[in-house]
């Protein structure tokens, strides 16, 4: 895998990285991706259930509850005022 | 006797005789928390605060003649269980300062039963690793010898009740989390069926394989707080119960899943253990699982794949901390870049790639479809035999740094545990010999894996093995 291709990954993944970690990273994922290359022998021919066994959907009924303490999820925020998370602004 | 050398049901006969009070129990693994953290690295940050409020109601619990078999009982939780109020950062710059908002379902439940939570265990960051090396705040010693590695990603949770700074602990297990670091220091680490322990509160890693675990010195323990922290809950939509015959007859071993890649004297150690295993009566079947070879390949593309989407949300917006950029997408850069550490933004970057356009169907499509056989064919063999037996780690602990830069060394290393949590399946290690090295006894594991639901199977046979 080359620097560039790293360079990618982090961009789609939100990631600053420095030159030094590209390199590295970049070794490293190919010995990690020959590794798991090994799946590709894997055919098809079993159903995919994207579930545990015995595992179903637990639902429950759709209902509003009111929660008591926005302030205390807000105040967890980096940068808050007024009730609102606060960001930079996003539109020019 | 000493306290630390009590079980829960010896220690709660003390407390409800009056024999002892809750604050001198507490105490004496505060005591070896001040004497041994340290050097060793266990917790993260002692909530003094919070453990004084919790001996109050325990003690008057007591007196009231309200108390169960777990109050007044030490349990270190690991920092990535939330309790509401308390500081919790998953061992991770990026969440430095952040305190919980609500208490997670086993939290809840081990606080109407009166026992005593001590945060925060040492953890790698977002519980991805094998060693706590990736902590940011320092690697966790092992108590058997300290130039080694407690195991990970658990490390805390195992190295505090291994060194007595806790009667119990809490860890969780999407790969091995639970049962490596117990192996790794001579306690028993169980990782339950997916679903049967809520996922409400555990702050997510990999969401179809993670499970919280009890880490504990016996058996008997193990199963005690096994069934404190179960059950149904509304707030997991993968929350499942069950139940199924604890009889065991017939265990099977995988023998071709033996052959290389394992040290010669921890292979020793599993012989004598089935042959210990034989000799109080159950049958050992030699079994096939040929989809085992592909376990590892499965579980390190579909859990960075699940890692990359649950990562998303620590964006310097809603949580923790924030560095600042230019605009709002650079503060997302900044933050994740900066704040995340080494194995976290590999895992984030690794589910990135086998996610995207044109490697999806190759990687993440197939892994699902190896996943499946894994488990069908886990159920074809559980249908001859009651329970399976192999090694935990192929290795006894890590020396410190030994794996630095060597990722794929070290992904290998979860070889014998990431089956149970493709799988699904629960699976239990409890202590089972000690192999030598540099004049120290590390200790090495026995692991048993029993079909879903097969908890009791897993005590029963451990209860037979373990030497008290």
């Amino acid at each position: 895998m080359k620097k560039e291709d790293i360079q990618h990954l982090a961009n789609l993944s939100r990631l600053h990285l420095e030159e030094s970690e590209m390199q590295e990273y970049a070794e490293q994922f190919d010995e990690i991706v020959a590794y798991v290359d090994k799946i590709k022998e894997v055919s098809g021919g079993v159903d995919h259930d994207i579930q545990s066994y015995e595992i179903k959907n637990m639902l429950r009924d759709d209902v509003v509850k009111s929660y008591q303490n926005p302030e205390m999820i807000i105040a967890e925020a980096p940068s808050h005022q007024d009730n609102f998370v606060k960001v930079k602004k996003i539109l020019n | 006797m000493s306290i630390q050398d009590c079980t829960i049901q010896e220690l709660s006969t003390k407390l409800i005789s009056k024999e002892l009070s809750v604050k001198q129990v507490v105490e004496a693994y505060l005591s070896v928390i001040q004497e041994k953290n340290p050097e060793l690295n266990v917790f993260i940050e002692i909530h003094e605060d919070f453990i004084n409020d919790q001996i109050v109601n325990a003690q008057s619990r007591i007196d009231a003649g309200t108390a169960t078999v777990l109050t007044g009982i030490p349990i270190a939780i690991k920092d990535n269980i939330l309790i509401q109020g308390q500081k919790i950062t998953a061992a991770s710059k990026i969440l430095e300062g952040y305190t919980a908002t609500y208490d997670a379902t086993v939290i809840s439940k081990l606080k109407s039963e009166g026992a005593i939570l001590i945060p925060r265990a040492n953890m790698d960051e977002f519980a991805m690793g094998a060693s706590t090396e990736y902590s940011a705040y320092g690697v966790t010693h092992n108590p058997h010898d300290t130039h080694r590695v407690a195991g990970g990603s658990s490390g805390g949770s195992a190295a505090a009740v291994a060194s007595g700074m806790a009667h119990l602990a809490l860890g969780s297990d999407t790969g091995g989390s639970v049962r490596q670091p117990a192996s790794f220091c001579g306690v028993v680490g169980l990782k339950p069926t997916y679903g049967s322990v809520s996922r409400n509160g555990l702050i997510a890693m990999a969401s179809s394989f993670d499970v919280i675990g009890p880490i504990t010195k016996t058996v008997q323990d193990s199963k005690i707080l096994f069934d404190a922290i179960k059950g149904i809950d509304p707030l997991d939509q993968t929350s499942v119960a069950g139940e199924i015959s604890s009889e065991v007859k017939r265990i099977g071993v995988p023998y071709h899943f033996l052959k290389s890649g394992i040290d010669q004297d921890v292979l020793t150690v599993f012989n004598e253990n089935i042959e210990r295993l034989k000799n109080l009566g159950y049958q050992i079947v030699d079994v096939s699982l040929p989809s085992f070879e592909y376990a590892l390949s499965v579980y390190y593309i579909l859990v960075p794949a699940e890692v990359s989407s649950n990562m998303a949300r620590f964006d310097g917006v809603k949580f923790g901390q924030k560095v600042d950029g230019k605009n709002m997408t650079e503060d997302y850069f900044m933050t994740r870049g900066t704040l995340l550490g080494t194995e976290v933004k590999r895992r984030i970057m690794l589910g990135t790639y086998v996610l995207s356009a044109g490697y999806a169907d190759e990687y993440y499509r197939n892994a699902w479809t190896a996943r499946t056989m894994i488990k069908n064919e886990l159920k074809s063999v559980f249908e001859t035999v009651d329970m399976i037996a192999m090694p935990v780690s192929p290795t006894p602990a890590s020396k410190i740094g030994e794996m630095a830069g060597d990722p794929l060394k070290m992904y290998l290393a979860d070889i014998f545990t990431v089956s149970a949590n493709v799988a699904g399946v629960p699976a239990i290690s409890i202590p089972a010999g000690s192999v030598t090295r540099d004049q120290k006894n590390l200790p090495v594991g026995l692991q048993l894996l029993a079909p879903w639901h097969g908890e009791e199977r897993l005590f029963n046979v451990g209860q037979n093995f373990e030497i008290l």
